[in-house]
C-alpha cells in the first residue's frame, strides 16, 4: 500500500438502485476522470464539488460507454483526503464493470476492503468509532446493521462513551489533584465516589450486555440444523429459502459439506446451516465433517434439532441432544403429515422443551418456526439504542473497561488508598478513550488546572 | 593560551549544576564548574523547600543514584513530615523546609571539597564549536576553557528580565546578573522559547503577629532522604509554619490594581505555570472562591526573613504591601524584599536525547530550567543524568539512559524530549503511569545497582541497599510463617489465626499497629513499611510490572535493516526523512526521534505487524 498510489471501487451495491457510483482517490483520480468523460468543462479546469454532465468514453477508443455526471473533490477536502473524483453511472453491473476496467486500465488499481476510509483515517477526516463504523457499514449484511452503523457515523456510541468518560474525569482529576497538591485539594468523598462509580458501571453493564444482540445483528444469528440422517434436515432448509438449493436424498450422509443459507426476518440475518447427518460414521471424510459440526453447535445461537416423527426416537437421538441440551434448542418433529409414532412425553430424558410439529416437505407450520426465530430474536432487538452497540474491537475495550471498574469498585469497598483506586480508575479511562481515539494525562492535568486553584 | 584539557566541563552552580558536576568528578571524571558567584552555590532563590508530591520521589531517586540532594535536605532541614500519608504509600513522600544559608553552605562545602572538581568563578561568554561537537567555552573575559563534554545549567539566567509592576530591568534573579551572550550562541544551533515564572515578597518575621495564625508543624519522628543519613536527633528541634489566609479586602485591593500588573498589561510575553499562578491569576481565575490558604514558611533557623507561599506576585511594591496587611496576622507586616516575575530563554527540549545531549551538538548537554522545567528536584534531576553522561561520554563509555518505567526521572526526561512543552514543566505524581511502582521508599531498590555498576557509589553504599533489600526479604518471609498474637484476634476481631502476611493485606493493619502488637521493634519501623507496602499492594505491584514487562517488550521490537519506510503509507513526510535518515534499531529507538508523534509509532507497529504476517511468523 503506498500513498502516491490511485484507487478505484465501485462505491454502491451492485444490481439495486437506479445509479451507480465509482470512486478514486489519490493523485491520478482527477487525470483518469478527465481521459474517461466528454465533458470539456471538467476536462479543462473543473470546479471542486460541482457536478457535471456528460457522456463516458473509453480512455482509448473513444467509445461511449455510459452517459452520466461526475464530481471532482480537491483534496484534502474530501472523504478521504486526497483527489477523490465520483463518476456516477448507471447501475447495471455490466456497465459499472466497465467504466471500472476503463479505470484500472488509466492506471488505478482497484482498492482493498475499507481502504477508503483507511485513508480517511490516515489523513485525519475521521475518529476512530466513525472509520469502524464505516468499514462496519460497507460489511452490513442487513438493515438494522446498516441502522447501527449510520447511527455511529452520527457518533450515538461516541456520545454515550463520552458522557461516561466525562462522569468518570471529574472523579480522576480530583483524585490526582488531591494526591499532587495535598494541601491545597481536599480528598474525594468516599461515598460520593462509590455512588458514581456504581452509575457508571451500571452504565457500561447495560452497554456490554447489549453486545450480544449486536453480534447477531452484525454478523446474524447463527442457526445450525442437526439431526440424524434423513430425518429431513435439508427439506427444512429449502423451505426456508425457497428454492431446492440443498441436495435431499434418501441416502443417509448426503449432505457432506455444510450448506448454508442467510434468510432475513424482521431487519435480521438468520445464518441456516445444514450440517451433515450426525451419526457414527465410518468414513473419514464423513468423521472429519462430524468434527466441524460438533465445532458449529458450540457457536451457534440456536440450535435445530430435526427429529422423524414418523418414528420413535433411538439411542442415536438421545445421543445428539445429549450434545446440543446445554444450547438453546428448536426441537422440531417433522414429518408430521405422515402417521406419528413419536410421542413426545415419552422421552423423560428431554428436558423443558416443547415440541413444534412440521412438515419440512410439505412446507406446514413452517410459519411457527419462522415466528420463534422472529419472537426470540429479531424482536428483542427492535428494543434496543441500536447506537449503542459496537464492533469486536470497541466491544473488547469495553469489556476491559468493565473489568477495571469492577476491580475499582472492589478496592475501594477494602479501603485501598486514593493512590490506588487511581490506577483502576485511569485504566478504565484508558479503556473507554480507546473507544473514542482519547489519551488520558494531559485531559486530567488540564482538567485539575481548570477547576482547582493550585499553586503557591 | 593554553589551559589543561578537561574532561567535563559545567557552567553553573544551582541544583542542576551541582548534582551534574559531583557525578561527574565521582566518575573519575577531570571536571570544571564555572559558577557566576561562588557563593550563590546551591542557592534557593526562591521557596526554600525540598521534597513533596513527585519532587520527594525524585530526591529519593537522586540519592539512589549517589546525589547530593537529600543528604543536603537531611543535613539543613528546620521542618521534616510526610505528604499524602492517608493516599498511599505510593504517593506519600517527604517535604522539608530548609535553612536557605546552610543548604548553601553546605553545597558550597561539598562541591569545593570534591576530588576531581576545580570551581571558577567566571561568566560564560560563548562556545567552541568544531565539526559539530562543542570543544570548550570562553569566558567574558575571554579566557578559553577546553573539554571533551559541557553541560550548560544556566536555569533563569539566559537573558533574564525581571519584573516588579510595570519596573522590569535585566538579571536572572534579583542583585544578580543575567547571562546575555550566550543564549546568542545558543539561538544559533536551537530552536529557543520564553518562559516565565515568580516568588512572592519576602516579609520580616517581627512584623507578624503568629497568634491569628494556625500553626504547621513537622512530623515528630525521625525521617530521611538519604539512605546514607545516619539516626539523629535533629527532628526534635523543628521550627513551625504558619497558616493564614487571603480575605475578600485584599481580592479586592489586587482587582483594583490590575491596570499596574505587567502579567495583565501584557509586558510580560513568556508563559507562566498553570500549577503555580501568581495571587492576580487566583484572584480573577477563580473569582468564586472567597479565600485561598497563604503559608507563612522560615528562610533560615537565625533570621528574620520568612517566605509567603502562595502570594507570588508581579505587582507594584506599594500594592503588595497593601493586599498583605490585609490578612490575619500581617496587619502591620514590614515587606523586606517585594515579589517578582522573572522572564528567561529556554531551549525547547525536544532537541535532546534521552541522555540530555543535544541532538545538533555533540558533547553538550543541557539540564534544568534551561530546558523548560521549574523546581530544584527537577534540575538536579536531570543535572545529574547530564553530568553521568557528559562523563560516560568523555570517557568513551556506552550512555546512560533512565526509562519511564524505571523512574521519576526517566518519566520527566522522555516527556520533556517527547512532549510539546508550552509551560514551565513541573514533575507531577499523576505523569507516571507506574506511580505504584516508583515510589520513595523503593528507589535504591530501583536504581542504587545500576549506580554502582558505572561507579558511582561506593562498596559501603551498595552493602547498605543490598543489606535493607535483605531486611524487607527477611520480613516478608517470617510474616509468612508466624500467625498474628491472640491479642491480634481479639482486638480485631478475627475469626481464626492467619499469619501476619494475610494480616497486613487489611486496610487496619498500619506499621504502627505492627509496632503495638510487637511485631517490629521502633528501629525497624523504616524497613518494615517497606516490607509492608511489598505485602499490602502485591496484586496491584504485580499488573503493574506486567504493564512494564509489556511495554519493554513492545520497545524492544527490531525495525529489521531492510525495513522500507517509503511502502509505510500514512506517515508524516517530516517523520518518514527522519526515520530513514536515522534507521532506529528498535520502537524505544524510533520513538526518541524528535518530533514523532504517537501516531507515526501505530502505523509502524501496524506495518511491523503486516510484514511478520507477510513473512509468516
Amino acid at each position: 500500500m503506498n500513498g502516491s498510489e490511485t484507487i478505484c471501487a465501485i462505491a454502491t451495491p451492485l444490481g439495486t438502485g437506479g445509479i451507480g457510483i465509482i470512486r478514486l482517490s489519490g493523485p491520478l483520480a482527477l487525470s483518469i476522470g478527465q481521459a474517461l468523460f466528454s465533458s470539456s468543462a471538467f476536462n479543462t479546469a473543473p470546479t471542486p464539488r460541482y457536478v457535471y454532465y456528460g457522456a463516458i468514453l473509453h480512455p482509448v477508443t473513444r467509445h461511449p460507454l455510459d452517459e452520466g455526471c461526475m464530481v471532482y473533490f480537491q483534496g484534502p477536502q474530501s472523504y478521504t483526503g486526497e483527489d477523490v473524483v465520483e463518476i456516477q453511472g448507471h447501475s447495471s453491473p455490466f456497465i459499472l464493470k466497465t467504466i471500472l476496467q476503463a479505470c484500472l486500465d488509466s492506471g488505478a488499481r482497484l482498492a482493498t476492503k475499507g481502504e477508503f476510509t483507511k485513508r480517511a483515517f490516515i489523513h485525519g477526516k475521521m475518529d476512530l468509532t466513525k472509520a469502524e463504523s464505516v468499514i462496519d457499514l460497507i460489511h452490513a449484511h442487513s438493515s438494522q446493521a446498516q441502522s447501527v452503523a449510520l447511527d455511529h457515523l452520527k457518533g450515538s456510541l461516541h456520545g454515550h462513551i463520552q458522557a461516561l468518560r466525562k462522569s468518570l474525569m471529574l472523579l480522576l482529576e480530583h483524585m490526582e489533584g488531591s494526591i499532587d497538591f495535598p494541601d491545597e485539594i481536599e480528598p474525594l468523598d468516599r461515598t460520593h465516589l462509590q455512588e458514581q462509580l456504581q452509575l457508571s458501571y451500571d452504565k457500561i453493564h447495560r452497554i456490554l450486555h447489549l453486545q450480544d444482540f449486536g453480534k447477531h445483528i452484525r454478523s446474524g444469528v447463527l442457526c445450525v440444523i442437526v439431526g440424524k440422517p434423513n430425518v429431513g434436515k435439508s427439506s427444512l432448509l429449502n423451505q426456508f429459502l425457497g428454492e431446492n438449493r440443498a441436495i435431499v436424498s434418501q441416502i443417509a450422509g448426503t449432505t457432506r459439506d455444510f450448506i448454508e443459507a442467510d434468510i432475513e426476518l424482521g431487519g435480521l440475518t438468520f445464518r441456516l446451516i445444514d450440517t451433515a447427518g450426525v451419526r457414527e460414521a465410518q468414513d473419514t471424510l464423513e468423521r472429519l465433517g462430524i468434527k466441524k459440526v460438533k465445532a458449529l453447535i458450540e457457536k451457534a445461537d440456536v440450535v435445530l434439532w430435526v427429529v422423524d416423527g414418523s418414528q420413535p426416537l433411538d439411542a442415536t437421538d438421545e445421543a445428539i441432544y445429549k450434545k446440543i441440551k446445554h444450547k438453546k434448542t428448536y426441537w422440531i418433529v417433522n414429518k408430521c403429515d405422515k402417521p406419528q409414532r413419536l410421542h413426545p412425553k415419552a422421552y423423560s430424558w428431554i428436558k423443558k422443551l416443547d415440541p413444534l410439529l412440521l412438515s419440512a416437505k410439505k412446507g406446514l407450520a413452517l410459519e411457527t418456526l419462522k415466528k420463534c426465530l422472529y419472537e426470540d430474536f429479531s424482536k428483542k432487538t427492535d428494543a434496543i439504542d441500536l447506537g449503542l452497540l459496537c464492533n469486536v474491537r470497541q466491544s473488547h475495550c469495553l469489556a476491559q473497561a468493565h473489568a477495571a471498574l469492577s476491580s475499582l469498585i472492589t478496592s475501594l469497598r477494602m479501603g485501598f488508598e486514593d493512590a490506588v483506586l487511581a490506577i483502576d480508575l485511569k485504566q478504565t479511562l484508558l479503556q473507554l478513550g480507546e473507544i473514542t481515539g482519547d489519551s488520558v494525562t494531559e485531559e486530567v492535568l488540564d482538567g485539575v488546572f481548570s477547576r482547582f486553584c493550585v499553586g503557591k | 593560551m593554553s589551559t589543561p584539557l578537561y574532561d567535563v566541563i559545567v557552567i553553573g552552580s544551582g541544583h542542576a549544576g551541582i548534582e551534574a558536576a559531583l557525578s561527574s568528578a565521582r566518575l573519575g571524571c577531570k571536571t570544571l564548574m564555572f559558577t557566576i558567584n561562588i557563593d550563590n552555590i546551591g542557592l534557593m532563590p526562591c521557596n526554600p523547600s525540598i521534597g513533596g508530591a513527585a519532587k520527594g520521589q525524585i530526591v529519593g531517586e537522586i540519592d539512589a543514584l549517589g546525589g547530593e540532594m537529600g543528604l543536603a535536605a537531611d543535613k539543613t532541614y528546620l521542618q521534616l513530615k510526610i505528604l499524602n500519608r492517608s493516599r498511599g504509600p505510593a504517593v506519600q513522600c517527604l517535604r522539608s523546609q530548609n535553612d536557605k544559608r546552610e543548604y548553601g553552605f553546605y553545597m558550597k562545602k561539598t562541591v569545593c571539597n570534591q576530588q576531581n572538581l576545580d570551581v571558577k568563578q567566571a561568566m560564560i561568554h560563548s562556545l567552541i564549536i568544531e565539526e559539530g561537537a562543542v570543544k570548550g567555552v570562553v569566558t567574558d573575559l575571554g579566557k578559553a576553557y577546553m573539554a571533551k563534554s559541557v553541560v550548560i545549567t544556566t536555569g533563569t539566567f539566559l537573558k533574564g528580565r525581571m519584573h516588579v509592576g510595570l519596573c522590569s530591568f535585566s538579571g536572572g534573579r534579583v542583585g544578580e546578573f543575567s547571562a546575555e551572550s550566550l543564549s546568542d550562541t545558543l539561538i544559533k544551533y536551537f530552536r529557543l522559547g520564553r518562559l516565565k515564572t515568580g516568588t512572592p515578597p519576602r516579609l520580616d518575621s517581627r512584623s507578624i503577629d503568629y497568634s491569628k495564625m494556625t500553626p504547621q508543624p513537622g512530623d515528630d519522628e525521625f525521617l530521611r532522604f538519604s539512605f546514607r543519613t545516619q539516626y539523629n536527633e535533629g527532628y526534635k528541634h523543628q521550627i513551625s509554619c504558619h497558616l493564614t489566609r487571603t480575605t475578600e479586602a485584599t481580592h479586592a485591593v489586587i482587582l483594583n490594581n490590575l491596570d499596574r500588573s505587567p502579567m495583565y498589561q501584557k509586558v510580560i510575553k513568556g508563559v507562566g505555570p498553570r500549577y503555580c499562578p501568581s495571587i492576580e491569576d487566583k484572584v480573577v481565575r477563580f473569582s468564586d472562591k472567597s479565600s485561598h490558604q497563604i503559608f507563612i514558611e522560615p528562610e533560615a533557623r537565625d533570621g528574620n526573613e520568612m517566605y509567603a507561599q502562595g502570594l507570588n506576585t508581579s505587582l507594584p511594591e506599594d500594592v503588595q504591601e497593601a493586599f498583605l496587611k490585609t490578612m490575619p496576622g500581617l496587619e502591620n507586616v514590614e515587606v523586606l524584599k517585594p515579589g517578582y516575575a522573572v522572564e528567561y530563554d529556554f531551549v525547547y527540549p525536544d532537541q535532546l536525547l534521552p541522555t540530555l545531549e543535544t541532538r545538533a551538538i555533540r558533547g553538550l548537554f543541557l539540564a534544568g530550567q534551561i530546558n523548560g522545567t521549574s523546581g530544584y528536584e527537577e534540575a538536579a534531576g536531570q543535572g545529574i543524568v547530564a553530568g553521568i553522561n557528559a562523563g560516560l561520554s568523555a570517557q568513551g563509555r556506552p550512555a546512560f539512559v533512565l526509562k519511564r518505567q524505571d523512574s521519576y526521572i526517566g518519566t520527566m526526561i522522555d516527556d520533556l524530549i517527547t512532549k510539546n512543552i508550552f509551560e514551565p514543566y513541573r514533575m507531577l505524581t499523576s505523569r507516571s503511569e507506574y506511580r505504584l511502582l516508583l515510589r520513595q521508599d523503593n528507589a535504591i531498590f530501583r536504581l542504587s545497582q545500576k549506580a554502582f555498576d558505572i561507579g558511582l557509589l561506593s562498596l559501603d553504599h551498595i552493602r547498605l541497599v543490598n543489606d535493607q533489600r535483605a531486611q524487607v526479604d527477611s520480613f516478608v518471609k517470617e510474616w509468612k510463617k508466624k500467625p498474628v498474637s491472640a491479642s491480634v484476634i481479639s482486638r480485631f476481631s478475627l475469626n481464626q489465626k492467619i499469619p501476619i502476611y494475610d494480616f497486613i493485606k487489611r486496610p487496619e493493619a498500619t506499621v504502627e499497629v505492627l509496632i503495638e502488637e510487637g511485631f517490629v521493634k521502633d528501629v525497624d519501623k523504616e524497613v518494615a513499611s517497606k516490607a509492608a507496602v511489598e505485602i499490602k499492594y502485591e496484586g496491584y505491584l504485580l499488573k503493574q510490572s506486567q504493564d512494564v514487562d509489556k511495554v519493554s517488550r513492545f520497545e524492544s521490537q527490531v525495525i529489521p535493516d531492510y525495513f522500507d519506510y517509503d511502502l509505510v503509507h500514512g506517515l508524516k513526510k517530516e517523520s518518514r526523512e527522519k526515520f530513514k535518515l536515522l534507521r532506529p534499531n528498535t520502537l524505544f529507538d524510533a520513538k526518541k526521534v524528535a518530533g514523532i508523534n504517537p501516531a507515526d509509532i501505530m502505523i509502524l507497529v501496524t506495518y511491523l505487524e503486516k510484514l511478520r504476517l507477510d513473512r509468516g511468523e
